[in-house]
């Protein structure tokens, strides 16, 4: 494949292909595939992928499906320098796993402490977006870790990605994707 | 290398950085410059929100205090070409309010010029 074709595959791609391993094997997959096909998480443990679905099917309905645990956890398994998170623009110290192992465990911390030992996951829909009301505005009582705020807006951004950064995400808005012409011979 | 005496050392391989190493070392000065990030060439630049984030820094972060600390990082590039990696050439045109910033928000300063 020529230089300009993988450029135009990558951009055609969006987060249509990141390296998974399955079955020992390295396989391109979206996140919602590899969901879908039940990938192995690499980093996140199970409390941690159920508190960060939860919180981002109500940050963003429909992260859940489109995979944003295997989206984040695949990210985090792979050399800072490679990643597509939003925590690099946001000045986020590598390792990026230190920061989602906080804020996932303030999170479910929070939540038992207010909800009677139920974490986010437990909650109701009604009741999980209360939760995020209180921790975008850092008003959760008795929060440890990141600030709330700013863990509502890392993961909200993850959230969107997944779901909206996406080919089927844009077709989802209306909006043609319409990634750039390829050059037809390098400059 | 590591001994070796040079004229100049500059820390930072973006736009200026280069710029100036270009223009000292064609003077004849021995000129050394420092970059953490990558080395990219053209191929692997891809025009993406989120792939064009890899040339965004993945390194120690910067340091932001003061009164009013400023996220630098959405503005920074990491690697040889530094910001200008995404530089996009677009320009939006000012608006009114962007000349009395510090009249409405307490920030920065009016424009000077009137």
């Amino acid at each position: 494949m020529s230089e300009i074709e993988r450029r135009a595959l990558m951009k055609g791609a969006a987060l249509s292909a990141l390296a998974f391993t399955a079955g020992g094997v390295n396989v391109l997959l979206s996140p919602r595939q590899a969901r879908a096909q039940n990938i192995p998480f690499k980093t996140l443990t199970p409390e941690q992928v159920e508190t960060l679905e939860a919180l981002g099917e109500t940050l963003v309905p429909g992260a859940k499906q489109a995979g944003i645990s295997h989206l984040v956890d695949q990210q985090l398994s792979i050399p800072p320098g490679e990643a597509l998170l939003e925590a690099r623009i946001l000045n986020i110290r590598p390792p990026y796993a230190n920061f989602y192992r906080a804020a996932l465990g303030a999170v479910d911390k929070a939540s038992r402490g207010q909800n009677g030992d139920r974490g986010l996951a437990q909650l109701n829909e009604s009741e999980r977006h209360a939760f995020v009301d209180l921790m975008r505005q850092n008003k959760v009582a008795g929060w440890q870790g990141p600030a709330g705020p700013f863990v509502y807006l890392v993961l909200r951004s993850d959230a969107v990605d997944v779901v909206y950064g996406t080919m089927d995400g844009y077709a989802g808005l209306g909006i043609p994707y319409m990634p750039h012409i390829a050059p037809e011979k390098r400059w | 290398m590591a001994n070796e005496k040079v004229d100049v050392v500059i820390v930072g391989a973006g736009a200026s950085g280069t710029l100036y190493a270009s223009v000292l070392a064609k003077a004849g000065k021995k000129v050394v410059l420092l970059e953490s990030g990558p080395d990219w060439q053209l191929s692997d630049l891809i025009s993406s929100d989120i792939w064009g984030r890899r040339v965004k820094p993945a390194g120690i972060p910067f340091l932001l205090e003061g009164k009013n600390p400023y996220g630098y990082a959405y503005q920074a590039g990491w690697g040889v070409g530094g910001a200008a990696l995404h530089y996009f050439a677009n320009f939006p045109r000012l608006l009114p309010n962007d000349f009395k910033v510090k009249s409405e928000h307490n920030r920065g300063l009016d424009w000077p010029i009137s």
